[in-house]
């Protein structure tokens, strides 16, 4: 042990800052929890506002807005894993079909494109895009169909936050499952021709039960994320127009907290949030192992 | 590669990433005065310190202040001159740029003890500072240090000062505002299409639809920009007799109903022929069809890009819109206001809310709370005293680039300001007598709407058609308004009562009901059930405290 510090100290001092941050802004912050629990007044601080028990998450769980943003999380979140993972493994599966490496590789980089545009302004573009006389209505309009109001109608709206967030993230997941493609033994497919399997026969019989395994994967430790379903995105988005179906809990959260100034409220909802994410987590590790052989720890 | 070579370089990198983790912005300024306590000396509030005083503070900043090249908010004319007329030494602990930024950095220091000497406050706070016991009393420095002309602004306005005080005693320097004249929305219209249009009379609603259909024809887009908070389209209820507030903030105009009871303007039945109207306008495209997902800022680019004409909004619209729509199109391209109109061309009201939003406060462990009241009343006499004489350079560096702004929680803002101004901008306009423009504010508001009539520069469009426009500026329909007592003032006359707190976003209710109802997937009828909702989710809870509080 002495010895391996020894040898690696310098990379130990070079882990150290990140260590402290870590530290500063992400475990000493915990001790703000208690405020989950207090009639907190910034005035008389942690220790001397007065403590109330449970009355902040009573009052949370009597509030129909959290019990529909509780809803909309969930609901927007499995429809974004469940698109996203299927539209992933298909579009790779395609690209895996491309023998041209050249337009496989642009390909692959125009759909990985979107992932690195932040919401901000990826909203700008769908406002456009979107918009009553924009380019998708427009298109829509050739057959009769719309305007449609994608991000004002209340029952349309969930469905664009999730088709978006896939348009925007697949080209991620893409690359994850091409490289799972590529990692399958040659093998296989060189005797599956022998058979007589053609290119489809090889991609159902063995290039996606192989990808199987990384699939699950991806899919279970999304799952330990559920209660994200997109802040950045929904908030840039969203309006009280479609509060009904699109308020999530962060932006339920960010409006009841900052912008009213319920810090005592915000953190028992942000608390709610975090146990029920640490037992998502647990349960996705733990089927991630049992499912995949996938170990943290 | 060597391993020492590695050892080095890893080092290296480390103590980068702490320095950058640890690093300031490096603009605190060297600090000569001291914080312990220093006599106040003899006199009237503008003798200065003999020992230089050193004070704290925090300040939110706009974004669109503008300093001289080398100055900072740390050093600029504000602090230069304190520190040479009454010898004080303000320094920045913090600055943001934003309110909710502000609000939320302040908390933050009230809960780490880290609290400067001097700071704003909104009520909030003021009540939980109060409660925690931390603000000093300071009665006596309010009644000995201020200026006599600030302390008269209570003639004024004699309610102000009541929500700072407890038994007596004074615990904050209200900021005050510019005056009533400033409150009464109105609704601007593009000029020149309004020009080309003939300049109908528009004094019921039916005729402002007739203008706005008129647009649409002749210039496409819609009707009336708006924008997915409602606040905009809520501006326009006076048109129907009903008086709103923000529904994004949960904030409503209070008055009472035909048995005296006060409530909340949504609850009027007026409020269902405002959304009557508004479902038949966005029916008939006077709101863009897109309205429900326009944010504030898209609102804005459709008035410059000129996709729509009318655009309700406060007095100050020539500053928000004017340059661009003039940069974007041509000089007459700007909006000029208008009173709104109403469905039986009746005189509309001007709604006022409780004027009064920010307190000055002192920290009971300061040591010298008596600067901070000459700080505030040196605010006055540069801003709003009529004897206080500048030279042009002076006053250039004290209130441009937005600089009037930079004093931070030293602002105060003389009640009558704007009515004052306004006559006197407007008597030196009309007559070229500029002999009454005493305060540096009304010298500047002259010269900008001169900057504009006789220029054309779109910098001074602002002043121009606040107070320069002959008979045709936002503050000459205020003040008839004013003059002749058209206005409704809420009924909840302070800060809102504490039992608000209790209450969580009720303003999203209403939003989402009305916007269903206009939307069309609801008839007017729905807001019945909106409203039971509202009641049952903290409606119920507010207009109680409201009448507990405020009712007879």
């Amino acid at each position: 042990m002495v010895k391996r510090l020894k040898k690696d100290w310098p990379y130990l001092v070079l882990l150290l800052p990140g260590v402290v941050l870590t530290f500063i802004f992400s475990y000493m912050p915990i001790y703000g929890l208690v405020m989950a629990f207090q009639d907190y007044n910034p005035g008389l601080g942690f220790g001397r506002s007065p403590w109330i028990g449970f009355e902040n998450f009573r009052f949370i769980f009597s509030q129909p807005q959290f019990v529909r943003s509780v809803y909309n999380t969930f609901y927007i979140s499995i429809f974004k894993i469940i698109f996203g993972v299927s539209a992933s493994v298909i579009f790779a599966l395609m690209l895996n079909e491309i023998r041209n490496t050249i337009i496989k590789r642009i390909f692959q980089t125009i759909v990985y494109i979107p992932n690195f545009i932040s919401w901000v302004i990826m909203a700008g573009i769908l406002y456009g895009i979107l918009a009553s006389d924009g380019i998708v209505n427009n298109f829509l309009g050739f057959f009769g169909i719309g305007p449609i109001q994608f991000l004002s109608n209340s029952s349309v709206f969930p469905w664009t936050m999730v088709w978006t967030d896939v348009w925007k993230t697949f080209g991620f997941g893409t690359v994850v499952y091409l490289a799972a493609i590529t990692s399958i033994d040659p093998g296989l497919y060189e005797s599956a021709v022998i058979d007589g399997a053609g290119r489809f026969r090889q991609t159902i019989s063995i290039t996606l039960p192989m990808m199987g395994p990384i699939i699950m994967l991806m899919t279970v430790l999304a799952l330990g994320t559920v209660l994200n379903a997109g802040f950045d995105q929904i908030y840039n988005l969203y309006s009280p127009a479609v509060y009904s179906t699109g308020d999530i809990i962060d932006t339920f959260v960010y409006r009841l907290g900052l912008q009213n100034g319920r810090f005592a409220i915000g953190t028992a909802v942000g608390m709610f949030k975090s146990v029920v994410s640490l037992v998502l987590i647990s349960l996705s590790l733990l089927v991630a192992y049992k499912v995949a052989d996938y170990k943290v720890f | 590669m060597s391993k020492s070579f590695k050892r080095f370089v890893a080092l290296l990198i480390a103590a980068m990433m702490l320095f950058a983790a640890c690093a300031t912005d490096g603009a605190a300024p060297e600090v000569t005065g001291t914080r312990d306590f220093v006599p106040v000396p003899a006199g009237d509030w503008n003798v200065p310190y003999e020992t230089t005083v050193h004070v704290t503070s925090v300040a939110n900043m706009g974004n669109d202040w503008v300093f001289e090249t080398g100055d900072s908010m740390h050093n600029q004319p504000w602090t230069r001159a304190w520190k040479e007329d009454l010898n004080i030494e303000v320094t920045w602990d913090w600055l943001t740029t934003g309110d909710a930024e502000y609000i939320t950095r302040l908390n933050m220091a009230i809960a780490s003890g880290t609290l400067p000497d001097v700071f704003r406050v909104n009520y909030l706070q003021f009540l939980q500072l109060m409660e925690a016991d931390l603000l000093m009393d300071i009665t006596e420095y309010y009644e000995n240090n201020l200026s006599q002309r600030i302390r008269d602004y209570e003639l004024t306005d004699p309610d102000t000062i009541k929500t700072v005080s407890r038994d007596g005693r004074i615990y904050g320097v209200p900021q005050y505002y510019y005056g009533v004249i400033d409150a009464p929305r109105l609704i601007w219209v593009r000029k020149d299409w309004y020009e080309a249009a003939g300049s109908p009379e528009m004094n019921t609603v039916a005729q402002f639809e007739e203008l706005a259909k008129g647009f649409m024809a002749e210039y496409g887009g819609y009707g009336m920009a708006t924008c997915n908070t409602l606040e905009f389209l809520f501006f326009t209820g006076p048109m129907f007799g009903v008086y709103l507030g923000n529904p994004q903030l949960s904030e409503y105009f209070w008055y009472p109903d035909e048995t005296g009871r006060i409530k909340a303007g949504v609850t009027h039945p007026e409020f269902r022929t405002a959304l009557e109207y508004w479902a038949k306008w966005y029916q008939e495209g006077i709101i863009s069809p897109d309205f429900a997902s326009i944010d504030n800022n898209r609102m804005h680019e459709d008035v410059v890009n000129g996709r729509t004409g009318i655009q309700p909004f406060w007095q100050w619209h020539g500053w928000m819109n004017g340059p661009n729509l003039v940069a974007v199109h041509n000089e007459d391209a700007y909006m000029i206001p208008l009173p709104f109109p109403t469905v039986d061309g009746s005189q509309v009201l001007g709604q006022v809310v409780f004027p009064n939003v920010y307190i000055t406060v002192v920290n009971k462990d300061a040591q010298n709370p008596a600067a901070a009241m000459k700080l505030l009343s040196y605010t006055d006499y540069i801003m709003f005293d009529p004897n206080t004489v500048l030279t042009e350079e002076q006053f250039r560096g004290f209130t441009d680039g937005q600089r009037e702004h930079a004093c931070g929680p030293f602002g105060i803002i003389d009640p009558m300001a704007d009515m004052l101004q306004y006559q006197n901008v407007s008597h030196a306009l009309h007559t070229g007598d500029t002999s009454q423009l005493f305060t540096s504010g009304m010298q500047k508001k002259h010269g900008d709407s001169l900057d504009w009539i006789e220029n054309r520069n779109p910098a001074g469009l602002g002043a121009y058609l606040q107070q320069g426009r002959h008979e045709g500026c936002s503050y000459y329909h205020n003040k008839f308004l004013v003059d002749n007592n058209f206005l409704i003032r809420t009924s909840m006359w302070g800060p809102p009562p504490l039992d608000f707190h209790q209450t969580a976003n009720t303003g999203d209710i209403i939003a989402m009901g009305v916007m269903e109802i206009i939307l069309g997937s609801q008839p007017v009828e729905f807001f019945d059930t909106v409203l039971a909702e509202w009641y049952a989710n903290g409606g119920q809870i507010l207009e109680d405290s409201v009448n507990a509080e405020y009712g007879n």
